[in-house]
């Protein structure tokens, strides 16, 4: 990895101001990925480079820290409103990491270059499909199940203002299995953001509620990056004047991007979504062709 | 969720959630973001209070744009700061109270299902934190 030689920029500020910066962009990044069910990184990480001029791998191991906080800034609206369900959760996490072992193990033996390229295809795809299906669906459409009902991933959540539940059901549990395995796979494998992946297999494959969808990805993307940031943390990648001010700034964020959730409508939280994603392509796209 | 209604095809859909699933749920993640939020502020604080005077400021911001050690990254590392009242291991403690906390969320979901009587789940929310284990096992050996 190249060492990036600090330029005027980032040494004209004072330190409390470094990390005053730092944690007002973090706020933006919490609120974000917690109504998104993502971590937040495809935000962080440019803005930490390329703006602010910090070494890749501490805006990495900031990342990390970035996707936990989002997850737990976010449980308690989450829980309470029920998007996140434990079941389902649990279910796919069996298969997410799963896959990331797979992706770390398969890191140096496959040549990533084209996957890049390949999985930008993938999530151009999903964003169209997401965008195409706004309508909600009633839950007579739903066709059956069986692991799913065995296993009783069918639940309700709460929608904010009525405070009514809104009952669902879930189908092709089967396939929304094998794909959050190909999901964890590839980003343990590209080193992407699980929940980018994470949302439009639970959207497209299981047919969930948009919000339960990010609102159990925020549960599981913290599983998923705890997993790993030992590892950073043990490599010295977790730096306290970055890491610290992300923390703190996302975990804020975090509470409120949830409360937003509650409140904003599906279609609306889709649409946010549908833009992410297509940025997020853009970015493996550049990645790949580079 | 009651014992009579835990059958396989038992409905789920508006059962009172135990106390023991409140706890866990809500309450865990909440002490764990408040707490980490406190030492993270107080870290902060602390690191500003004694840094400013020594080094000159923009050193400080250079050692974050490059790639230096000069903060803690070890558990022992970490608990001599904080007895010595070093701000950066502070805030790091903040930091690794979060990064334990998926952990401690899996760990009581297994509780919750235990709770709930219901086996299936018990074992697949044991398999989660097993691969959990696994992946910082697996990652250590590479890393």
């Amino acid at each position: 990895m190249a060492k990036v030689a600090s330029r005027d920029k980032a040494s004209d500020m004072t330190v409390l101001q470094f990390a005053l910066v730092v944690f007002a962009i973090s706020v933006g990044a919490g609120v974000l990925g917690s109504l998104l069910g993502v971590g937040g990184g495809i935000v962080i990480v440019p803005i930490l480079t390329l703006l602010l001029d910090v070494e890749i791998r501490y805006a990495i191991g900031a990342t990390i820290v970035s996707v936990i906080a989002t997850s737990i800034g976010a449980a308690g609206d989450d829980t309470r409103q029920r998007r996140t369900n434990l079941r389902i959760a649990m279910f796919l996490c069996t298969a997410s990491t799963a896959g990331a072992l797979t992706g770390a193990y398969l890191t140096g033996v496959i040549v990533s270059r084209w996957l890049y390229v390949l999985f930008s295809g993938v999530m151009v795809l999903s964003a169209v499909a997401m965008f195409r299906k706004r309508a909600p669906r009633t839950a007579s459409e739903a066709r059956p199940d069986r692991t799913a009902d065995r296993l009783r991933l069918h639940d309700s959540y709460v929608e904010a203002p009525s405070e009514a539940p809104v009952p669902y059901r879930i189908v092709g549990s089967g396939l929304g299995f094998v794909l959050m395995y190909v999901a964890g796979t590839m980003s343990g494998l590209l080193g992407i953001g699980s929940g980018i992946l994470k949302v439009p297999t639970m959207d497209l494959a299981m047919r969930l509620p948009i919000k339960v969808s990010t609102g159990t990805s925020n549960f599981m993307i913290g599983i998923t990056a705890a997993a790993t940031a030992g590892v950073y943390f043990a490599r010295g990648q977790i730096n306290p004047f970055i890491a610290g001010p992300v923390a703190a700034g996302v975990l804020i964020g975090a509470a409120g991007g949830a409360r937003l959730l509650g409140r904003l409508h599906s279609s609306a939280v889709r649409a946010v979504f549908v833009v992410v994603l297509l940025w997020a392509a853009a970015q493996m796209l550049l990645r790949g062709l580079r | 969720m009651t014992a009579e209604g835990s059958g396989p095809t038992g409905p789920v859909g508006d059962e009172e959630r135990s106390d023991l699933a409140r706890l866990i749920t809500v309450v865990l993640p909440r002490v764990s973001a408040v707490l980490s939020l406190a030492l993270i502020f107080l870290g902060m604080v602390l690191s500003f209070a004694h840094r400013q005077t020594e080094v000159p400021p923009s050193d400080v911001v250079r050692g974050m744009t490059e790639v230096t050690v000069a903060f803690p990254h070890s558990l022992p590392a970490v608990a001599r700061g904080v007895r010595g009242g070093d701000g950066p291991a502070v805030v790091m403690t903040g930091i690794l109270l979060l990064l334990v906390t998926p952990a401690l969320r899996v760990a009581g979901a297994i509780l919750t299902f235990a709770h709930e009587r219901d086996r299936t789940f018990v074992l697949v929310s044991c398999l989660v934190l097993a691969l959990l284990v696994l992946s910082l096992l697996v990652g250590r050996a590479g890393g």
